[in-house]
């Protein structure tokens, strides 16, 4: 019975899943308070995200330049793992 | 009777089948209320009792002391607070004012090239702050606006805002609008008088997201602010966090964190009943 109403239901959900599924993986893979705070990129530089490293580069090592193509980069990459998941989440069923 | 015979076992694995979802839901919902709860119930320990090794001798002694030194104003908390206050109120009723307006325009007027100014709208959606943190930074300072942190956030909660007035607009029956037009209203008394009590649930929503990011927005406030007498309370707690000579007071930093999350708490309780239903209707009507 779950599974008949799963059936019925999920694509219908599909859209709201997607939506839920871009967001949290944009936000995880952009994640940096939690890092900076409870690691601070430590031990070594093992925890270090994305994020902290162009902050660090930024304004720690006041490399702005090169921080700023890094910039560039992650926005290329953050818009390439959304379109991957918009193209396979999009289905044909809607 | 057969059908009778078969509703029984039918309702017993139903009413099974909600126990393990109860106890699945309590399990689920313990793991993140529990670290809340704890953190509340630290906040009132003594700095002692927080840093030492578990004990049950010293588990039961509450004290206010760690809120007393916290507000008694050596780390100038009451400061960050209301620096915090004023930027999250500001970017909220900014962003509520440019939103609304915005959403009208595209909800209720077509002029050329609504439809693409509303997908570059959308674009900005897409790309997240984190990502143009530095360039925004150049940008910033550039423009001497480094510490106008509520412009900052207003920018960054436009594009939400805007998309869920434009729902809530589109929400309004075209029979209304077409009806003031009719008895002679202007496009500002049409907004004032027919929609405002039709979109307050979209206004409180865009506001309380936009109160809510900007009370908890910790990167940009980091990033941006060059004046200490600036920093809003997140930025402000990892301050203490880092500790003087290294010695981090725990109970401080609980404390400051309790007092962080009472805000949220109090906005979102007693807007809840808009936010849900804003955000609802924003999701669902593209």
């Amino acid at each position: 019975m779950v599974e008949h109403r799963a059936a019925a239901n999920l694509p219908l959900l599909r859209r709201s899943i997607a939506l839920s599924l871009i967001v949290s993986v944009v936000g995880s893979f952009l994640a940096f308070n939690q890092f900076f705070i409870m690691t601070d990129g430590g031990p070594g530089t093992s925890t270090v995200p994305v994020v902290m490293s162009i902050f660090d580069t930024a304004f720690a090592q006041m490399d702005v330049g090169l921080a700023s193509a890094m910039s560039v980069v992650l926005v290329l990459v953050v818009g390439l793992i959304t379109f991957v998941q918009f193209r396979y989440l999009q289905g044909d069923s809607d | 009777m057969a059908p009778a015979r078969s509703r029984r076992p039918q309702r017993k694995r139903r009413r099974s089948g909600f126990g393990w979802y109860l106890a699945g839901g309590v399990a689920i919902s313990a793991v993140f209320s529990v670290p809340l709860l704890w953190e509340i119930f630290r906040s009132f320990q003594p700095e002692s009792a927080i840093s030492a090794a578990p004990s049950s001798r010293t588990f039961g002694d509450l004290t206010t002391a760690n809120y007393q030194a916290l507000l008694s104003g050596q780390d100038d908390i009451i400061r960050n607070v209301t620096n915090s206050l004023i930027v999250a109120i500001l970017a909220a009723v900014m962003t509520a004012a440019v939103a609304t307006l915005a959403g009208y325009g595209f909800a209720i007027f077509r002029f050329r090239g609504s439809g693409s100014v509303f997908g570059m709208v959308l674009l900005a959606f897409m790309i997240p702050f984190q990502t143009v943190l530095t360039p925004l930074f150049l940008e910033m300072h550039f423009l001497h606006l480094l510490n106008s942190l509520a412009l900052f956030y207003t920018t960054f909660n436009l594009p939400v805002g805007v998309y869920v007035m434009r729902n809530s607009f589109h929400q309004v029956p075209r029979e209304l609008v077409d009806a003031a037009r009719v008895d002679g209203a202007s496009v500002i008394t049409t907004l004032v008088s027919v929609f405002r009590p039709l979109i307050m649930p979209g206004i409180a929503t865009t506001a309380l997201y936009a109160f809510l990011f900007s009370w908890t927005e910790f990167l940009g406030a980091l990033s941006f602010l060059t004046n200490d007498s600036l920093f809003t309370l997140p930025v402000a707690l990892s301050n203490v966090e880092t500790g003087t000579y290294g010695a981090v007071n725990y109970g401080l930093l609980l404390a400051g964190a309790v007092i962080a999350m009472v805000p949220c708490i109090v906005v979102y309780v007693g807007l809840q009943r808009y936010y849900v239903r804003g955000l609802v209707s924003g999701a669902l009507k593209g």
